[in-house]
């Protein structure tokens, strides 16, 4: 038997094509910044997708500037800028398809002796923002986990 | 109870000792993240409670000195231990221990002589670590474990108990001896998972307790430790630990052989200051013929405050 599709009703082609161009428009606004490859959103879920992992990173950025240990080292820094590479730069170590655009952390920490200490005290705001946001222990320990040998890179 | 008293005030007089120190050397705070820093072994070196680690005990680091004091009560079907020392982490390279034991017989001497109810064993343990590579926190991305080289120089201080096993066993047991160990600790961070493996070198009967060496000779004899830790919370461990004991000590009517010990352990640290080890232990038999060739199970205590 020979198969005829139903005649597609004029009015709904625009309608479909306009639902079409919503959704493609949709999915890069996920990214904070254009020319970014494809999210991992599998990879991201625990920690509340992008936009999760962005809010977290913005109340770490908070905890870290207002931390009286580690404070001074980002007195120049404009948090808004350092939140949005501080969660590309998460996104990418999680796999979540973010490439990082950010300088090298070696680079970014040249001459500023940062200690071990501050180095770790830095983590404990990291653990503190994580449990505010209510991710589970190991979605915590995995980014954690992920970003310790940076470390190398960045105490002096 | 006088032993344990006398052990815990000298370990608190030190305790309060460390925090002043703290004020003075650490520059305002220490740097190490919650629990890197372990707990307080038997034998007064920073690891498990039966086993040291490759870690460097306390929570300095590179630039810092840390350091702590414990009180450890055991107490199994036949015997008590306590146990209360100090220690030091220096710049996360060196440790330095001192710990000092009291091994309660209880009524296991008894039929020996009367005379020996309570009989207590007496061992001072001074212990030296050094980190020789790699980093158990940092190094997530690469296989190798933090190793580090240690010796724990013991001097038993009994005078009735191994006078006794010399004379009936026919010589050769010494009450001095050093220990060597080698230990590679790492930490998988993502699974949350402790893993140490230690490979000791010593004469030791019973951790000492019954001196070193025998009537077969002076060698030093390989054993092998493992503690598997898992993090349930970054504040909270779980896990088992194990140590092989091979005291060539050998006397029928005393029956001194030595089995392998194991525990099962939890681990608190509510602070950076203090932890909390409670644990269920079998330390294998200890002289079989005066306590129903049992092996000697029980419960172990241990509370740590430092920085």
């Amino acid at each position: 038997m020979p198969l005829s599709l139903p005649p597609l009703p004029w009015r709904s082609v625009p309608a479909a094509m306009l639902a079409a161009l919503l959704v493609v428009a949709a999915t890069p606004t996920l990214h904070a910044q254009p020319g970014q490859p494809p999210l991992d959103e599998a990879a991201l879920a625990p920690y509340g997708g992008y936009r999760g992992l962005g809010m977290m990173t913005e109340r770490f950025v908070e905890r870290v500037t207002k931390n009286p240990r580690i404070g001074h080292f980002f007195k120049d820094v404009e948090a808004d800028r350092l939140a949005a590479l501080l969660t590309e730069q998460f996104c990418a170590v999680l796999g979540g398809g973010c490439r990082y655009t950010g300088k090298s952390m070696r680079e970014a920490h040249e001459g500023m002796k940062v200690r071990q200490a501050d180095f770790n005290a830095l983590a404990e705001d990291l653990q503190a923002a994580m449990t505010e946001a209510g991710y589970p222990q190991w979605a915590q320990r995995r980014l954690v986990a992920r970003l310790a040998p940076m470390q190398r890179e960045i105490v002096e | 109870m006088d032993n344990a008293t006398d052990i815990l005030r000298r370990t608190l007089i030190a305790a309060a000792a460390a925090f002043v120190a703290n004020g003075a050397l650490a520059q305002g705070f220490t740097g190490k993240l919650t629990a890197t820093g372990g707990v307080s072994t038997v034998e007064g070196a920073g690891g498990g409670g039966l086993t040291p680690w490759a870690l460097i005990t306390g929570y300095g680091t590179d630039r810092q000195i840390g350091g702590n004091a414990h009180y450890t009560a055991v107490r199994t079907n036949d015997y008590a231990l306590a146990t209360g020392g100090v220690a030091l982490g220096l710049f996360d390279r060196v440790e330095l221990s001192a710990a000092k034991q009291r091994f309660d017989t209880r009524d296991v001497l008894i039929p020996i002589s009367p005379a020996l109810k309570g009989y207590k064993l007496e061992q001072d343990t001074f212990g030296l670590k050094v980190r020789l590579v790699g980093d158990a926190i940092y190094d997530q991305d690469r296989p190798l474990p933090q190793i580090a080289f240690g010796l724990q120089h013991k001097r038993n201080r009994d005078d009735t108990v191994i006078p006794f096993l010399n004379s009936a066993l026919g010589g050769g047991i010494r009450t001095r001896g050093t220990d060597f160990y080698l230990s590679a600790t790492k930490l998988y961070l993502e699974p949350g998972i402790l893993a140490n493996g230690t490979l000791r070198f010593t004469k030791a009967n019973q951790y000492g307790l019954l001196g070193f060496g025998g009537p077969d000779g002076d060698r030093y004899r390989p054993e092998f430790e493992f503690s598997l830790a898992y993090l349930v919370r970054p504040d909270l461990a779980v896990g088992v630990e194990g140590r092989t004991k091979r005291g060539r000590l050998a006397n029928p009517a005393l029956n001194l052989r030595e089995q392998m010990a194991y525990d099962v352990f939890l681990a608190w640290f509510p602070s950076k200051h203090t932890s909390l080890t409670l644990a269920y232990v079998d330390l294998g038999q200890i002289v079989g013929a005066l306590t129903n060739d049992r092996r000697q199970r029980g419960w172990y205590a241990s509370l740590q405050a430092g920085f």
